[in-house]
């Protein structure tokens, strides 16, 4: 008698282990979400999301792909267009419930010639061969743009930024997050971060700006022989590690007035870029690229 | 691909414009003609250049005039009162920081303020009356701002989104990053006060925290919608 | 209006000056004003060739300056930062002028930023007469393109240093050596059309005077 009881009770938990993977999927299902949208020209998409992954890559379609997935029914997903502008925001039905569920991850594909703004507070933002002005304002999502090209704003507090590749302007600023420019061709960059650090690794334009400021961490710019730069790199309580051979100003430039200060200003080859290098006690290191 | 003593020569003068001439560069115009007629001609430009910028020149007297009205149009111009008051002579004596320190706080009081009402948070905060009718010692003053300002972050900190922890944890971080630079950079403008580096540091740490605590405003307003 | 005072006005250094004008006092800008208003309505003038347009130009160039003083904070020398404002000033008002007005010879001269001075084909190279005299140098200056009349009149005109122009440009020092190299070279290109020209007309005049006679 008791092999039977026990075989019921298996067959009662298959059921419910087979209804519970059912309603499992679709619900899965239902929490997936794709929308698409037609547009002309040179679009601009604004993407709101609290936490969540946002990928954005560009095609060669003149539409706007929007696929993703809901961490639960406490998040919606709301999209409207108005002519050529797209905009996407996460909204949350329930704040009460486990902060795991309350996130949307969006793959969104646009045409190259796109302008973005996005907002995000977590979770990573990736930006890939889009060509446009682009603005991001963030919290504590980190950032990775490749191969795009435009004026980039970037207002984050303790979120990372990576360009690779990267051309146009930049404007950036950070409390805490650090900064890496790789093989950039830009000719006016601006970031300043307070506790993080910055790193450019890439050619200097000829008339190029480039001011890189820090409070602490370190600020490495690394450059090669070939390169043509003005510097100005300045540590308050910090140190200023040089290997690039700077021929010294001869004007008389304004010296900090800190008797702790560290200061570089010199020329390599014909100064054709401006470097102005600061931070209040960081290390600054001008770098050869190996 | 080498360049020619006369290619190397302008070479030169683009990079050195004022001179002085090497031995190697004055060695060459004593053979090159064409060289040293492009020198003697760029020496002559430089100087009349010169002397062109010697000779004084002096605005219409009238422009003063006409700039005073157009200032005193745009309110720009304030006349001094004849017995200056208090808020004249604490302008005056304060250091200037101390005078940044108030005004983005006002700032940032205001940006409260503005953000309280666009949420339409019940709790709104009202500048207390005292502050807007005292007339008490401006260091009073300050560090009344400061009570109210302490007390209005704590009101926005506490009332960020729960569902969202990692966006309260990274703000609260932050602010503590800010204000311990904040602290630091303090200090070294009182040790130096003439460091103009220093200030600017401390003027850009007082702009991060304004940004730092709308950022926390506009999303705690953000969520309760 | 409140009647000046010249002798307090006189008194008062920059940094107060600056300082109180920052709140708004009527002498601070006054002085401000005495102080800078020949240097930077030279630099107007020289710029731009004619001194109805140097007057607007000086007084558009105060007037951004007191609007913006609240914002000055002692990070450069208070006259860089002002001639900065001018040099903007100016190269705003030349640059809209040269949008309205391009002429097909402004349109085919060389982009400054692509190599500079362009050659005369087949002309002599011919040597300037060994001074330059202040009323061709003017006309050749009104002639040369906004960035390179910026570098040549701060410069070798009003004696900045490369490091200032720097800071006014918001270029690298070697930038502003190039640039004012290239901007000479492109004045003696203009003198020595100059020089032809007046040869050529001297000529024509001669032979004009000599076929009189019949």
């Amino acid at each position: 008698m008791n092999g039977g009881e026990g075989s019921v009770c298996l067959r009662v938990a298959g059921i419910a282990l087979l209804a519970f993977c059912v309603a499992d999927a679709g619900s899965a299902q239902t929490r997936r979400f794709e929308r698409h949208f037609t547009v002309q020209g040179k679009p601009v998409i604004t993407i709101q999301n609290a936490t969540g992954r946002i990928q954005v890559k560009a095609w060669d379609r003149q539409e706007v792909s929007i696929t993703g997935q809901r961490g639960s029914g406490n998040v919606e997903v709301d999209t409207e267009q108005v002519g050529n502008r797209i905009d996407i925001a996460t909204r949350v039905s329930s704040a009460n419930a486990n902060p795991d569920t309350l996130r949307a991850d969006y793959d969104i594909s646009v045409p190259m010639e796109s302008e973005l703004q996005v907002r995000s507070d977590s979770g990573n933002v990736t930006v890939d061969s889009v060509h446009g002005d682009m603005s991001f304002d963030t919290v504590a999502a980190n950032l990775s743009l490749q191969d795009v090209e435009g004026y980039l704003m970037v207002k984050s507090i303790g979120g990372s930024t990576t360009c690779t590749r990267c051309a146009g302007r930049l404007e950036a600023t950070s409390i805490s997050g650090n900064f890496q420019l790789l093989q950039p061709t830009m000719d006016n960059v601006h970031v300043q971060t307070s506790s993080g650090n910055i790193l450019f690794d890439g050619s200097f334009m000829n008339r190029g700006i480039y001011v890189l400021k820090n409070y602490s961490g370190t600020i490495e710019v690394r450059f090669s022989t070939n390169d043509s730069f003005d510097v100005r790199a300045t540590s308050l309580y910090g140190n200023v590690i040089n290997q690039a051979p700077v021929v010294p100003d001869r004007h008389n430039m304004p010296a900090p007035r800190n008797s702790y200060a560290k200061s570089l200003f010199g020329t390599m080859n014909d100064g054709r870029a401006k470097v102005e290098l600061s931070s209040f006690n960081g290390t600054i290191k001008i770098s050869k690229r190996e | 691909m080498s360049l020619s003593p006369c290619e190397q020569f302008e070479r030169m003068l683009e990079e050195q414009p004022d001179g002085p001439l090497s031995a190697g560069a004055t060695r060459h115009l004593e053979s090159c003609g064409k060289c040293n007629a492009l020198w003697i001609d760029l020496e002559a430009i430089r100087g009349a250049g010169a002397e062109w910028g010697s000779a004084e020149v002096e605005p219409p007297q009238y422009l003063w005039a006409s700039l005073r009205r157009q200032l005193e149009s745009e309110g720009l111009i304030r006349e001094r009162p004849a017995k200056a008051g208090w808020l004249w002579v604490w302008f005056g004596a304060a250091p200037r920081w101390t005078v940044a320190a108030a005004s983005v706080s006002l700032l940032v009081i205001a940006a409260f303020l503005a953000g309280y009402q666009h949420a339409g948070s019940k709790s709104a905060t009202i500048l207390p009356l005292h502050l807007s009718t005292s007339t008490a010692s401006p260091r009073l003053i300050a560090a009344d701002l400061g009570k109210t300002l302490d007390g209005d972050v704590k009101r926005v900190f506490d009332s960020l989104p729960e569902s969202n922890p990692a966006l309260a944890n990274s703000l609260r971080e932050n602010l503590g990053i800010i204000d311990d630079m904040i602290a630091d950079c303090e200090k070294s403008v009182r040790e130096e006060p003439d460091d103009t580096m220093a200030r600017d540091y401390l003027y850009g740490a007082y702009e991060q925290k304004a940004v730092l605590l709308a950022t926390a405003t506009d999303r705690s307003a953000s969520e309760g919608q | 209006m409140a009647r000046t005072r010249p002798t307090e006005v006189r008194e008062l250094g920059e940094a107060e000056a600056i300082r109180r004008a920052q709140q708004g006092d009527a002498e601070a800008f006054e002085r401000i004003y005495r102080l800078h208003n020949r240097r930077v309505y030279a630099l107007c003038l020289r710029m731009v060739g004619n001194t109805a347009e140097a007057e607007d130009l000086t007084q558009e160039a105060f007037l951004q300056l007191f609007r913006k003083i609240g914002t000055f904070r002692g990070e450069s020398a208070f006259s860089t930062w002002l001639h900065r404002l001018a040099v903007n000033v100016v190269l705003m008002r030349l640059r809209k002028k040269s949008l309205a007005e391009t002429s097909l010879d402004e349109a085919t001269e060389p982009d400054e930023e692509s190599g500079g001075p362009r050659k005369d084909i087949g002309a002599p190279d011919l040597r300037l007469s060994g001074s330059v005299d202040r009323v061709n140098l003017e006309r050749a200056v009104d002639q040369l393109p906004p960035g390179y009349r910026s570098i040549f009149v701060l410069h070798d005109v009003q004696g900045y240093e490369h490091n200032e122009i720097a800071v006014i440009m918001n270029c690298s020092i070697g930038n502003s050596k190039s640039q004012l190299h290239k901007a000479r070279m492109r004045l003696r290109e203009l003198l020595q059309e100059f020089e032809r020209s007046r040869a050529r007309e001297e000529r024509q005049a001669a032979k004009g005077g000599s076929g009189g006679g019949h």
